[in-house]
């Protein structure tokens, strides 16, 4: 029998060892050539050992989880698609730098003649790693200290600690991660942090300084994370001239606060996706188990994409929220939401849409906001196959609103002034997609709909980030 | 304590000017400088004494228009004297004297907080105060050496009112205020024991000085426009 050695699958032609062309990602299968040929998928083989090598801290238990679909499979093709399917699971788990898989007919006394041997060839990270930057932005520089201890008691769970020092703030975070041996989906982390922002829209500055814990489990398609968290919130004025609605916020308060997400994503990626659909769901509420912060806040995204004739997009969404107060306490302006800029209603600045003081922007207890986008690849198509697919042409209808409502009133006062006074934008630009976490966007925009108090962006807007309207 | 809100109030009561208090968990935050008590006019926000005192001049009001420039020096070192003395006495009986500082300040100045944060805030603070002494020297005073401090501060001012009216005759002055705000808290304020109010009643004229400015500017007068903004603290009774 011959020896065959897999990096990694792609559908394989099945004709013997005359392959046709193969796919980019393939890399090289060899199958030496035999005397006799047999078609491969139809010989039953049965895997007797599965072997380590590389183990180091890393637990028996939570391989054995990892790897125990392959001692399943039934024919060679099965045993391969196994093996990497292992792979790619051992490769999740965060603790390996490299997984390699042999497979190779058993030897020994106790082999049987189909009995093949796998072999997984494993390098574990090393105990401690760092990273160090320093990051100029803003009027600010400073350092970054990261540090990571994958796999700490040997069952995948990580300790991370990230210190940035600057010219104007410091913050930190740690964070410990232990998912569920044998079902990586289902794992808890527990953080404590102290983030500085400053918000130069509402000349706010917000010290948050917290404890959370979270859990992740799958139900069926959707994933669900529930999560407690504990803040000590200050607030200040970013300048002397800041609003007097702004001031009267200032100060300390602690908000202990309870909330679910539930996602559902069928998109083919997150950042310019070609199908597929995402909705997220989550709610937030504070003030039972402690904190002077006491209100209900409801959230959710929509977005739906469609492939169309030539390569092009079409891509819907819908954003919306609303805050509850609870109790005679109003709601304070960290909690409250904000409209607007780059990332969410195109045409306007940086949050500023709605409610505001002196031109400090005060946010809103509920909001709408919704998109669609057309997106084509460059016109004449340059680049093609390499840099040029990384651009995209977009061409966007934008609308939202955002206000304070009456909570005496009923549903319908409520859907009446959220319809009033809607915001809107179109226009057309351009789209770079940045690996697959974060793009980039340049358009030009035209805003209609403007209310007396928003700041608007006409023409040219260039916009970063994660997560768009 | 809230000398300071007390001599403000006084201060502008005495010059006549309508005013509403507001007492606000978060106004030691909300002041620009960090001290409160502030005044917010239209939409301007003043803090501390001596500003308040220059924004009202610059609107045409003033309590020490009649004196001349001697008598203005000698104010102004009475003021130092009551600033030095007075603020920095009650200052170390609040937050350095461990007693107190257990069963008085750190209930009444993390009451609007929930746990944990009353604690982490009055231990921030009290940190913070007992830093500034040391940077004065008060670190390694003992309680007698204050109240003796605070024996001969009141001994200057009886000395200077004498039996006038005012510490200028006739008409009150910035320093009639800020001796009332501090005279008046130290004489109402609750504490543990009652040694510092009994330092002031030793001396006569004194508590009659407060007793005449508190019956002249604090019963009956209108509330409008501009609001002073006070930290809330255990409210005292008025009279006494």
């Amino acid at each position: 029998m011959g020896t065959v050695h897999a990096r990694s699958l792609e559908p394989l032609p099945m004709a013997g060892p005359d392959f046709g062309a193969l796919g980019e990602e393939t890399e090289l299968v060899e199958v030496e050539p035999e005397t006799k040929q047999e078609i491969l998928e139809n010989k039953d083989v049965v895997v007797q050992h599965v072997h380590f090598d590389g183990l180091g801290r890393t637990k028996d238990d939570i391989i054995m989880y990892e790897i125990s679909d392959v001692f399943k499979a039934k024919n060679l093709i099965d045993v391969m698609r196994k093996s990497h399917e292992a792979r790619e699971r051992l490769l999740r788990l965060g603790i390996f730098r490299q997984v390699d898989v042999l497979i190779d007919t058993c030897q020994g006394d106790d082999a049987l003649p189909n009995g093949l041997d796998v072999t997984f060839e494993v390098t574990e990270l090393r105990r401690l790693t760092g990273s160090y930057n320093t990051m100029v932005g803003n009027n600010e520089g400073s350092m970054v200290l990261g540090l990571k201890f994958p796999n700490l008691f040997g069952r995948a769970e990580k300790v991370t600690f990230q210190f940035s020092y600057g010219t104007k703030e410091t913050s930190y975070g740690l964070s410990f991660f232990k998912p569920r041996p044998g079902n990586f989906e289902r794992n808890f982390s527990v953080n404590v942090y102290k983030v500085t922002g400053q918000f130069p829209w509402s000349s706010l500055r917000e010290t948050d300084r917290g404890v959370s814990t979270e859990f992740n489990f799958p139900v069926w398609k959707t994933n669900h994370t529930l999560k407690w968290e504990g803040v000590w919130r200050e607030l200040g004025c970013l300048a002397r001239t800041a609003s007097f609605s702004v001031r009267e916020e200032s100060g300390h308060s602690l908000k202990s606060s309870l909330s679910h997400a539930m996602v559902i994503d069928s998109r083919n990626s997150s950042i310019l996706p070609k199908r597929g659909a995402l909705l997220k769901i989550n709610q937030e509420l504070a003030g039972y188990t402690g904190g002077d912060v006491s209100f209900l806040k409801e959230d959710f995204e929509f977005q739906l994409n469609k492939q169309l004739l030539w390569d092009s997009v079409i891509s819907t969404s819908v954003w919306g929220g609303m805050l509850v107060p609870i109790g005679d306490k109003p709601s304070s302006i960290a909690d409250r939401f904000y409209l607007g800029g780059p990332t969410s209603v195109r045409g306007f600045s940086m949050y500023s849409i709605g409610p505001q003081s002196e031109g400090d922007y005060l946010g809103g207890e509920a909001y709408w906001a919704g998109g669609v986008h057309l997106y084509t690849p460059l016109p004449f198509r340059p680049g093609r196959g390499g840099f040029g697919d990384l651009f995209r042409t977009h061409f966007f209808l934008n609308a939202g609103n955002l206000c304070n409502l009456n909570y005496g009133d009923g549903p319908r006062a409520h859907l009446q002034r959220l319809a009033e006074c809607i915001r809107w934008s179109y226009g057309a630009g351009i789209v770079l997609r940045l690996g697959n976490i974060a793009r980039l966007e340049l358009n030009y925009c035209f805003p209609m709909g403007v209310q007396a108090g928003d700041r608007i962006c006409d023409g040219v807007q260039f916009g970063a980030g994660i997560r768009f309207l | 304590m809230y000398s300071d809100g007390i001599t403000d109030l006084a201060f502008l009561q005495m010059c006549n000017l309508p005013i509403r208090v507001i007492c606000r968990a978060n106004a030691e935050y909300m002041s620009p400088s960090g001290k409160v008590p502030f005044i917010h006019v239209g939409n301007q926000v003043v803090s501390e004494l001596g500003p308040i005192v220059q924004f009202v001049k610059a609107k045409g009001h003033s309590l020490s228009d009649g004196l001349d420039e001697v008598q203005k020096a000698e104010m102004k070192a009475y003021m130092e004297l009551v600033n030095n003395m007075l603020l920095t006495a009650e200052l170390y009986l609040q937050w350095c004297d461990d007693v107190t500082v257990e069963e008085i300040t750190h209930p009444r100045y993390g009451s609007p907080y929930p746990w944990p944060l009353n604690r982490i805030l009055s231990y921030q603070k009290q940190w913070e105060v007992r830093r500034k002494m040391k940077a004065i020297g008060w670190a390694g005073k003992t309680l007698e050496q204050v109240l003796e401090d605070v024996d001969q501060c009141c001994q200057a001012l009886s000395q200077r009112l004498g039996t006038q009216p005012y510490f200028f005759n006739k008409q009150p002055t910035e320093l009639d205020a800020l001796v009332f705000g501090h005279l008046f808290t130290i004489l109402t304020t609750q504490l543990i024991t009652d040694e510092l109010s009994e330092k002031v009643k030793n001396y006569s004229n004194l508590t009659a000085f407060c007793r005449r400015i508190e019956q002249q500017y604090f019963e009956g007068h209108d509330k409008d426009s501009c609001t002073v903004s006070v930290q809330s603290s255990k409210k005292s009774s008025l009279l006494k």
